[in-house]
């Protein structure tokens, strides 16, 4: 036989061979995997361990599945005030974060150029060394300071860093989580004098109206409010409750809502005071709440029925007059009512203002305090750790500092990143590079290299939450305290990672001095432990229990503590203890018609994903197969373009188009649907990481890299609605 | 002997694809990857569909879980020449996987769409493989799969429910789906018992029940939207 | 009945009739030759399918393929299928790293459950851990110390448990509990032998699902696929 035969017959041979490879003869198997598990399991045998989700700001207390020595599954606590035994998507393929094959598995050093990605391992003796000497260096001089850049952190984790920034010279403490929803925590300040996301009582609800949040796929508490929302509709019999959004696009949350109001990006705040408007010259409003506990209410009306008639609105806002009349009659005619803000409409130069506007409207409506109304976070009793003389630094936004100073980084000689990733959360025109590329010593803490821990010196691998110990505040809350434990679940974590509050104390104490003093513990374990002993004082709630070992003990089974026993407030905390009709914040909302004329440009609409959120979750193959509630999208990324304005652009579905702003330019398949306005094209946020791992690496597109970053503002993150763009279409589909 | 039934509200329903993260962990469901996924290979036990209508302002969208619904007449069932599919004297339309040869054939058959067949292998890249569920079967290349109402869950409550000696209890088993979902739009149990909450449901005026005019028998009954008309006020749920 | 959707059926259609009982499945499967157990079925026909479409795939891009240049791929096929229903054997008794005699240790009065301790209340029977092993050789002083019996305390001061080779392992698609077959008041010989009697661990039987479903027929226990498939 020729040799070109015998490899054709090899090859139709060659797949026999595969079909007997689920036979095994006994003796190929050796049984050590079962006799020798990372901890003692009996196969078949399930455990269940509380643990905290950490993927998006909802805070949910989780269960994690463990089986024969591994984790394979998550579900949600059904003891937990926030998830009650519900999960979502992103939470779901957690046990992916862990097993992922592109983990840190130990601290990396950078070898060469920064952002080349080639590193050396090193022991986390030396890694510790390595952090030690370079903030001793920066405490010796005055002109150096430290920087330590977070996320929106919550819990002991936020406390361990304030800790850390007051105890060491010169620190500053930089936030940047890009759909923070800043605007409507300084709103709410400046309202109620709490500034916390309030505590909704969707379940007692009949009326919710979303301007500018996702509520229900990717903003703040998906799952409690998906919870909630589904309540609202089908929870209580005879009593069917309403959702409306008011968004650009139609989101997950707007197609599921009974009426969507695709106002124009940047009217929200002139929409929410239209329907204000209707109420108070109906006098629909609350009239005993409006007397007894607010302050500023006459000057509101005025200003309102003034400038805000539904006449002038409507056009404006691209939503007619009737539904205006007709939306704010139902609000106040079939509450409780509640009125929710986020996302792009509480960003930009109008966001504080929407965000306040729809503070008032709820106000009007006397929900603060009322059944199915709004109600304050409160905070679970801990015990506060050893005072520090100290000041704590406050945080500052670090998009501001980019858009604001000429030079950010001055001074900055070292900087400590952890729970964030602004090189791809942030618009390239902020200068981020440039940021980082002036400062000397960068570390990063993380269990992923992703696009920032890309351009690090020093990668300090973080353990996943199953493998540490760690507390948590959900906010958004439900209003009652909350606080939500998680413990480790294996006996020891996988790689060599550490957590970064544990690092941090092997730091403070190799630093000493009046460093080590300020944290006088072996352990996060034991920090958290001392923290959580006001709890056990407290004796009341869902744990409590006459020793403090037991109480120790009890909670980290339960997964936390909680008190459904107190009585929920919306006591305003401003200095009369009234709610204040704030207006300042409402000067030049409106928007400026008359430059309308360019109809060559778009406005840029940027949401979270409901797969990844801002991005942090793309890392995962689970979520990257995921197909987009909206546009079905696997893998990758869309534009989505109204279906008249395609046409007239000459551009059909799947066409690769160019999208440019002043600032970047991207190419990305376009979809069209009719699910948005004729003048917003939509990108969502998530893909187009340049590093993190193999299945997000190079997918999709990120549009950060469009948005403009106005200098001079005094915003906490990037603007997501303002920004125009221009679409030509580069190829057809194929 | 229970029969078991399943009921998703549409009216909770918010899209939100929990139950298709929980299904795909629960289920050993190896994501197919971009290339595969782009020529329609991704195989989704449990998938959301998006069924919209109306033009630009007045787009209605409607969300449908969808998943095999256990005919008590399935089409699957006739047409599989070797047998490997059947149904289960509690209901279940069962897969029995090494039965399989991978005519697609039931694939064809079915009108739901809910039949997947693994056009190459499973594959996990180390160490993702240790988040595979030991209570369910990995498949190979060559065969169907489907959702089997996560049986190994109702597996494990018969277990205990015959190690306590009592009778399973409503919401004792509870799908992956079921119990993720933040909306509470899925109920599953015994459609046999009059009391159970899944019971309940079908008698409600929404209930409704996917191609029912095919004769197919399905278990599962979506319970459709409610209605809102502001002018008149709110409507009541049922 | 919805009648099937493809062409071909008819045939198939009314032998699905008759077959969709799970009595017949079982009688049919379980008159079969013994070593063409159920599982052979499938992948026999794939197997086939797969060298046919092969090779006319083969033929009619090449057109030079003929029956003969197929023939030793056809008889590799069935030697494979030959080989491969033999390949589980009974009486197949792997070297294990320590010469374990189970026999020694049921004179001595120690009980299957005193090891294997989970038969009663899991799925698995369960191996024991080295310590197991330790707990009693460390106090004991044999007349006739080999250096088998060191071997123990090799893996036990490394920290390791000891590697034994398998001896019973079903298909991971199946679910199988030791628990409830120990509760129905199965003896442990009736499914491993005399395993207490012997020097050397054997494997009793082939596990195949004609085995077991003729004791489950046999004992009216639950003869539904699910029952045992995953």
């Amino acid at each position: 036989m020729k040799r070109r035969d015998f490899l054709k017959n090899t090859v139709v041979t060659g797949t026999a061979g595969v079909l007997f490879d689920a036979c095994a003869p006994p003796g190929s198997d050796q049984i050590i995997p079962i006799l020798i598990p990372e901890e003692e399991f009996i196969p078949g045998v399930e455990e269940f361990h509380p643990t905290n989700c950490v993927e998006c700001p909802g805070g949910c207390g989780l269960l994690a599945r463990k089986m024969d020595g591994r984790l394979v599954k998550i579900e949600g606590n059904p003891a937990h005030p926030i998830s009650r035994g519900a999960s979502c998507a992103r939470g779901q393929a957690l046990p992916q974060a862990m097993y992922h094959p592109d983990r840190v598995r130990g601290p990396l050093i950078r070898e060469g150029a920064r952002g080349a990605g080639q590193w050396r391992n090193v022991s986390w003796d030396d890694a510790i060394e390595r952090l030690v000497s370079e903030l001793a260096a920066v405490q010796e001089d005055p002109n150096n300071t430290l920087a330590f850049l977070t996320g929106a952190l919550r819990g002991h984790r936020l406390d361990m860093v304030r800790r850390f920034t007051s105890t060491l010279e010169a620190t500053r403490h930089l936030v940047h989580e890009p759909f923070g929803d800043g605007a409507v925590l300084r709103a709410h300040a400046l309202t109620t004098g709490v500034e916390e996301f309030f505590a909704y009582d969707l379940e007692n609800a009949n009326y919710l109206v979303t301007v500018g949040a996702s509520v229900l796929d990717a903003s703040r508490s998906p799952v409690r409010f998906g919870r909630g929302v589904g309540h609202l509709r089908q929870g209580r019999p005879g009593r069917r409750g309403k959702l409306v959004a008011v968004q650009p696009r139609l989101s997950t949350t707007a197609a599921a809502a009974d009426e969507w109001l695709p106002a124009r990006p940047g009217s929200e705040a002139s929409l929410v005071l239209a329907l204000a408007h209707v109420i108070l010259r109906d006098e629909l409003y609350d009239t005993g709440f409006i007397e007894n506990r607010t302050s500023g209410f006459e000057e509101f009306r005025a200003r309102v029925l003034a400038d805000f008639d539904p006449e002038l609105v409507a056009g404006m806002a691209g939503v007619s007059v009737e539904t205006l009349e007709r939306v704010a009659t139902e609000m106040a005619m079939y509450g409780p009512t509640i009125v929710v803000a986020g996302d792009a409409a509480v960003t930009g130069p109008r966001g504080l203002g929407t965000a306040v506007a729809v503070d008032h409207l709820n106000a009007l409506l006397g929900g603060f305090g009322k059944k199915g109304g709004i109600f304050f976070n409160q905070d679970p009793p801990f015990s506060e750790w050893p005072s520090l003389e100290t000041v704590v630094p406050a945080p500052e936004a670090l998009f501001a500092n980019l858009t604001k100073e000429s030079d950010a980084s001055s001074g900055i000689r070292a900087l400590l990143i952890s729970d964030t990733n602004p090189v791809h959360t942030l618009p390239s025109s902020a200068g981020i590079d440039s940021f980082l590329s002036e400062i000397p010593f960068v570390a990063c803490f993380t269990s992923f290299v992703d696009d920032t821990a890309q351009m690090a010196d020093l990668i300090l691998p973080e353990s996943t939450p199953f493998e540490r110990f760690d507390d948590d505040v959900p906010s958004p809350s439900v209003g009652i305290p909350v606080a939500t434990l998680s413990a480790p679940m294996f006996s020891r974590p996988l790689y060599d990672t550490m957590s970064m509050p544990d690092v941090l104390l092997r730091v403070a104490a190799g630093l000493g001095g009046t460093v080590a003093e300020a944290f006088p513990w072996a352990s996060y374990e034991e920090a958290l432990r001392a923290a959580w002993s006001g709890l056990h004082a407290a004796s009341r709630g869902s744990v409590a229990e006459s020793t403090e070992r037991r109480f120790w003990t009890r909670a980290l089974a339960a997964g936390g503590w909680w008190d459904e026993d107190v009585a929920l407030n919306a006591d305003c905390l401003t200095s009369d203890g009234l709610y204040r009709f704030e207006l300042p914040a409402l000067e030049s909302i409106g928007l400026d018609m008359t430059a309308a004329g360019d109809t060559s440009r778009f406005t840029l609409y940027v949401y979270p994903s409901t797969a990844f959120g801002d991005g942090r979750s793309a890392h995962l193959p689970f979520l990257q197969e995921l197909a987009d509630p909206m546009t079905s999208v696997r893998w990758g990324s869309v534009v989505e373009l109204n279906a008249s304005t395609a046409s007239e652009l000459n551009i059909s579905d799947g066409d690769l188009v160019e999208i440019t702003s002043d600032t970047g330019s991207l190419r990305v398949r376009a979809q069209v649907t009719q699910g948005l306005r004729p003048d917003v094209v939509a990108l969502s946020a998530g893909q187009g990481h340049g590093e993190y791992g193999r299945y997000a690496r190079g997918r999709g597109v990120n549009p950060f890299s469009l948005l403009q970053a106005t200098t001079g503002s005094d915003l906490s993150e990037a603007p997501l609605q303002a920004t125009t763009v221009r679409i030509i279409k580069i190829e057809e589909t194929s | 002997m229970p029969t078991w039934g399943m009921s998703i509200d549409l009216d909770r329903c918010d899209g939100c694809e929990a139950c298709v993260v929980a299904c795909r962990a629960e289920n050993n469901v190896a994501p197919a990857g971009p290339e595969q996924a782009a020529i329609g290979r991704a195989v989704e036990w449990m998938r959301v569909e998006r069924h919209v209508e109306g033009e630009f302002p007045n787009v209605r969208t409607r969300f449908v879980p969808v998943l095999c619904v256990h005919c008590d007449d399935a089409p699957c069932v006739s047409v599989c020449p070797v047998s490997a599919t059947y149904e289960n004297p509690e209901g279940l339309n069962a897969q029995i996987h090494p039965r399989c040869i991978g005519t697609r054939a039931c694939a064809q058959a079915c009108p739901y769409t809910v039949r997947y067949f693994n056009w190459g292998t499973p594959k996990w890249d180390a160490p993702l493989e240790q988040t595979i569920n030991p209570d369910v079967a990995v498949r190979w290349k060559g065969i169907m799969e489907k959702c089997t109402f996560c049986v190994q869950r109702i597996r494990r409550a018969k277990d205990e429910a015959r190690e306590d000696d009592r009778p399973i209890a409503d919401g004792d088993v509870q799908p992956a789906c079921a119990q993720a979902c933040p909306a509470e739009a899925i109920v599953f149990g015994d459609l046999d018992d009059p009391e159970s909450a899944v019971s309940k449901l079908s008698e409600s005026p929404r209930a409704e029940r996917p191609l029912e005019e095919l004769g197919t028998g399905p278990r599962v009954f979506y319970l459709k939207e409610g209605d809102w008309r502001g002018s008149v006020g709110p409507q009541s749920s049922d | 009945m919805l009648r099937p959707r493809h062409g071909l059926s008819d045939l198939i259609f009314i032998v699905r009739n008759k077959s969709r009982s799970n009595e017949f499945l079982l009688s049919f499967d379980g008159k079969c030759c013994k070593v063409l157990h159920q599982y052979c079925i499938g992948w026999l026909a794939r197997a086939i399918a797969v060298a046919i479409s092969g090779s006319v795939v083969n033929s009619s891009m090449t057109r030079e393929y003929s029956t003969r240049q197929l023939l030793p791929s056809l008889i590799l096929l069935l030697l494979g299928c030959m080989l491969f229903t033999g390949c589980s054997k009974a009486g197949a008794s792997p070297d294990q790293p320590i010469a374990f005699s189970h026999r020694i240790h049921v004179e001595n009065q120690i009980d299957c459950s005193y090891c294997h301790d989970y038969y009663e209340d899991y799925d698995v029977a369960g191996m024991p851990p080295v310590a197991t092993c330790v707990d009693c050789h460390s106090l004991m002083f044999e007349e006739e110390p080999t250096a088998d019996l060191e071997k123990i305390f090799e893996f036990a001061d490394a920290g390791t448990e000891i590697p034994w080779v398998r001896l019973y392992e079903l298909p991971k698609y199946t679910h199988f509990s030791h628990k409830w077959h120990v509760r129905a008041e199965l003896d442990c010989q009736t499914c491993h032998g005399d395993i207490g009697t012997s020097d050397r661990a054997v494997q009793h039987m082939v596990y195949n699902m004609d085995w077991c479903m003729t004791c489950h027929e046999e004992q009216a226990a639950s003869v539904d696929c699910l029952t045992c498939h995953k």
